[in-house]
């Protein structure tokens, strides 16, 4: 409801007026009369009507104030916004944070029930989009029928919400030059686009939850880090529980401050399922108990040049090197190939030295002499810490990527990391006796961080974030944290998933099993609501061409007549009628005379 | 001054008309009323045997030429009767257009008027919480002008104070011998109420005749709104919103109170008659007061 003419409000400071004069009518004015026996009589009669004398005096004034009030309501000519027939396009936040019960019974039941009732007061066709970790398309647009029954299939997922698709293929729902709005219902205001009216739920932003476990092979064996995340106002302290294998490692009370996050580091964990549970009194339980994966030992096969460089860097990241065998090649969690030319690469995880072998999408040019590396990733896992700064090769594969990712390069590329066709590789162009980077504090952790990524079957992943397995049969059978299975085709030696429930699943690929941990993202934890700019901004939340408003004054003023009516009638029966033993005679005789 | 109280006009046709007491009472000297006392007079009461010394203009002579005895007819002896003209001028009979006073001394002077003309005697009294003036009574035409003048100044109301019937008929019952007709001129809006002044008047072998005189306002309040309203007499204030309800009120308590006096005074045989100041004096005289007996 809005007012087309909202300055006619100040006309409420009437009321106040009404009330004085109410007020200042209590000020009773002195009359004399011949004599007060009859009234005095006449009080003892009223006070035993008082109640409802006072009652009628009471609703003449409210009924006054409510005219008065509607009056001014009708001059302010309120308009009451009415859908245009156009589609509707519902979206549906399905995040973890929408899991939070800071509304009953949670935020997404109470999103589900307001997009329900959106739906029922639309006039024309409706579509329905769950923003969850992807946005997804669930129906329509077509009748609201449909709509209904696909909202009420719709289930709270464990990941983030991909909101700026969703608001996106919302958009794309409406056809161009008619008018149509898209309604979303989530936590999260996203980005302000006209047209696009965001309903927020949720009001606390009272949560600690376990943000991450990331775990480590190390020459000890394995290390991890709990790290606990408080988005509420006031700081927190949380008794933690940690185990492996059912097995209690750790319970200690950890001390989050507000806003703010701690970390918990364990060390000598050994390998299998560690889990990590909060005793947290908040809004949202899907971040208090988390699992990760401790893998074991990378077992890595050399083939190829022997080069002790490259052999004391694998050691000390903590990989388990087997001769290379044609059955250790085939039990290797990483192949290294040093300087060794093949014909085809199997699928699996390689890593490259000075050698290239197809299917990989990458040509060999010659030779690049004199490669001076200018650029490097950050952001890849492999090139993480890793500082090329000052690195000098003499001589290299002049490689042309097709695919893949080029990591560092000068001239030509130096490092290349692929990706696909059951195949995982990293190749470093420069064979390690024409270049300096084995001199280098970056080779043994560019080594370190090559084996994490390429032998790193995910142990751990995020909820809705898609990542892919290597599979050697035709389909993998996955279980999921609630026991459910799922058979899932592979495709090129490897099977792409996505998974929307935090937890541990397990992946069957023939005899061997994989153990795969997701956890909920980090981001999810914050549950504060965030709201949409205010009305006005960049972001109306509304378009005029998504809605009609109806002028409803004419309404208003009709009831306030109506009211008036009742109010006249009211006062009439506090004014004089005939009076119940009807006219007194002027002149009455009683005689006893006869 | 006769002629503010009542105009010639009236005077002339209250000369017809003569008091008449309820019962015969007996006077002291030779009036116009019926006594027991049976003698000369005009209406003819009894016979009995002619005894020497009889006035023989009162034999009976047709008796005498059927029975051949001789009988004399006896009369009610005609005596004066004692007029008390008992004026309220209380402040709440300043009350009204013309006052309740002055409507009180136009009726009570007419009534006095008919009484000193049938050779009556007529004594006056205004009162509130006591005797406040008093015209002790008189006799004979030639008192009219005494009488009006004295009526005439009960225009003034008394200061304010609560009037008091049974103090007044205490005080006045006690002050005179003479019982005869008692003629209350009074709105009856007595705090302490009415009942036992009359009751006494009545214990007193005084006649008691109610002339209850009331403002037309006073039967239909034409007063409306939220009113503080005070007694002209005692001062004292009612809070009251004056609407519909309230009317609706003060009429049941109004009718409550006018039928108490009714039948306070059916039950203890005084005559009664209500009047509002809106009624002509003159037709209250010559018509109603004559229907109600109190002249003939």
């Amino acid at each position: 409801m809005t007012l087309g003419a909202p300055a006619a409000l100040w006309g409420l400071l009437i009321l106040p007026a009404v009330l004085l004069l109410y007020l200042l009518r209590a000020r009773r004015q002195e009359v004399p009369v011949s004599s007060v026996l009859l009234w005095q009589r006449a009080a003892r009669d009223l006070r035993a009507r008082r109640p409802l004398r006072r009652l009628e005096h009471s609703l003449l004034l409210a009924l006054q104030l409510l005219i008065l009030t509607l009056g001014v309501l009708a001059l302010a000519r309120p308009l009451r916004p009415v859908p245009a027939a156009g589609p509707l396009v519902v979206v549906v936040d399905t995040s973890a944070s929408m899991q939070a019960t800071d509304v009953a019974p949670s935020r997404f039941e109470r999103a589900r029930r307001l997009a329900r009732e959106e739906i029922r007061r639309a006039a024309g066709p409706v579509a329905l989009i769950e923003a969850g970790p992807q946005a997804a398309l669930r129906e329509g647009p077509g009748a609201p029928a449909r709509a209904l029954r696909a909202l009420d299939a719709l289930r709270p997922t464990d990941g983030a919400a991909a909101m700026d698709q969703a608001v996106a293929a919302a958009l794309a729902r409406l056809p161009g030059g008619e008018s149509g709005r898209v309604v979303v219902f989530t936590d999260r205001a996203g980005p302000s686009v006209p047209g696009v009216d965001y309903r927020i739920v949720g009001t606390s932003d009272r949560n600690v939850g376990i943000a991450g476990i990331a775990a480590d092979r190390l020459p000890s064996g394995t290390a991890a880090v709990v790290r606990v995340i408080n988005a509420g106002r006031v700081p927190a302290r949380v008794p933690l529980e940690v185990s492996v294998e059912g097995r209690p490692v750790l319970r200690q009370d950890v001390s989050v401050p507000a806003g703010g996050s701690s970390a918990v580091a364990l060390r000598g964990l050994g390998t299998g399922v560690l889990t990590a549970r909060l005793d947290a009194e908040d809004d949202l339980p899907v971040d208090d108990a988390a699992v990760a994966v401790l893998p074991p030992r990378v077992r890595v096969a050399v083939a190829g040049e022997e080069d002790r460089a490259l052999l004391e860097a694998l050691a000390a990241s903590g990989a388990e090197v087997v001769p290379a065998t044609a059955q250790e090649l085939a039990r290797a969690d990483v192949v290294v190939i040093n300087r060794l030319p093949l014909s085809d690469l199997p699928p699996g995880r390689y890593l490259l030295v000075g050698t290239v072998a197809p299917p990989l999408p990458v040509a060999v040019e010659g030779e690049a002499a004199q490669l001076e590396v200018v650029r490097w990733s950050a952001a890849h896992p492999v090139m993480r810490f890793v500082d090329f700064q000052d690195v000098t090769v003499s001589r290299a594969l002049a490689l042309r990527p097709a695919g893949g990712e080029v990591l560092a390069e000068g001239q030509w590329p130096l490092i290349w990391a692929y990706e696909g066709r059951g195949i995982r590789a990293v190749v470093l162009a420069a064979a390690l006796d024409q270049t300096d980077v084995p001199l280098h504090a970056a080779f043994p952790i560019f080594v370190r961080n090559a084996l994490a990524w390429l032998g790193d079957m995910p142990a751990a992943v995020r909820v809705g974030e898609p990542f892919t397995v290597p599979a050697a049969a035709a389909a993998v059978t996955m279980t999921g944290p609630g026991g459910g299975t799922q058979v899932l085709p592979a495709r090129g030696g490897a099977v792409s998933l996505v998974v929307e429930r935090a937890g541990l699943y397990r992946l069957r690929d023939g005899d061997s099993v994989r153990l795969i941990a997701a956890l909920p993202p980090p981001e999810e934890s914050d549950i504060a609501p965030v709201f949409p700019p205010p009305s006005g901004g960049a972001g109306r939340p509304t378009a005029p061409a998504a809605s009609r408003a109806v002028d409803v004054s004419p309404g208003v003023l009709a009831a306030a007549v109506v009211l008036a009516v009742i109010e006249w009638a009211v006062y009439l029966r506090t004014q004089p009628r005939r009076a119940p033993a009807g006219p007194v005679p002027r002149l009455r005789h009683v005689g006893v005379r006869r | 001054m006769s002629a503010v109280l009542l105009d010639p006009a009236f005077l002339r046709r209250l000369e017809a008309l003569a008091l008449r007491a309820r019962r015969p009472v007996r006077g002291v000297l030779r009036g116009e009323r019926r006594s027991r006392t049976l003698g000369r007079g005009v209406e003819f009461a009894d016979y009995r045997s002619y005894q020497v010394g009889d006035d023989y203009r009162h034999i009976d002579w047709n008796i005498y030429s059927r029975l051949d005895r001789l009988f004399v007819k006896l009369f009610s002896e005609e005596e004066d009767i004692n007029v008390h003209l008992l004026v309220d001028v209380s402040a709440s009979m300043a009350w009204g257009q013309p006052s309740k006073a002055l409507y009180a001394a136009r009726v009570a002077a007419a009534i006095g008027y008919v009484g000193l003309l049938g050779l009556d005697r007529v004594g006056v009294v205004f009162f509130a919480d006591r005797v406040r003036r008093l015209l002790p009574p008189v006799r004979g035409r030639g008192q009219t002008v005494r009488l009006m003048a004295f009526l005439a100044d009960a225009a003034d109301p008394a200061p304010a104070a609560a009037s008091d019937l049974r103090q007044t008929l205490r005080e006045y019952v006690h002050r005179t011998r003479r019982r005869g007709l008692l003629v209350l001129l009074s709105d009856l809006l007595f705090p302490g109420g009415y009942e036992d002044g009359l009751t006494l008047a009545r214990a007193h072998r005084f006649e008691p005749f109610v002339i209850h005189v009331l403002a037309d306002d006073e039967l239909d309040p034409q007063v409306r709104g939220d009113l503080r309203l005070v007694d002209r007499e005692t001062r004292a204030g009612v809070e009251v919103t004056v609407d519909g309800p309230a009317l609706e009120a003060y009429a049941r308590a109004r009718d409550a109170y006018l039928r108490g006096v009714e039948e306070f005074c059916l039950r203890h045989q005084i005559d009664y008659v209500r009047i509002t100041t809106s009624v002509p004096v003159e037709d209250l005289v010559l018509r109603y007061l004559r229907m109600g007996g109190l002249f003939r």
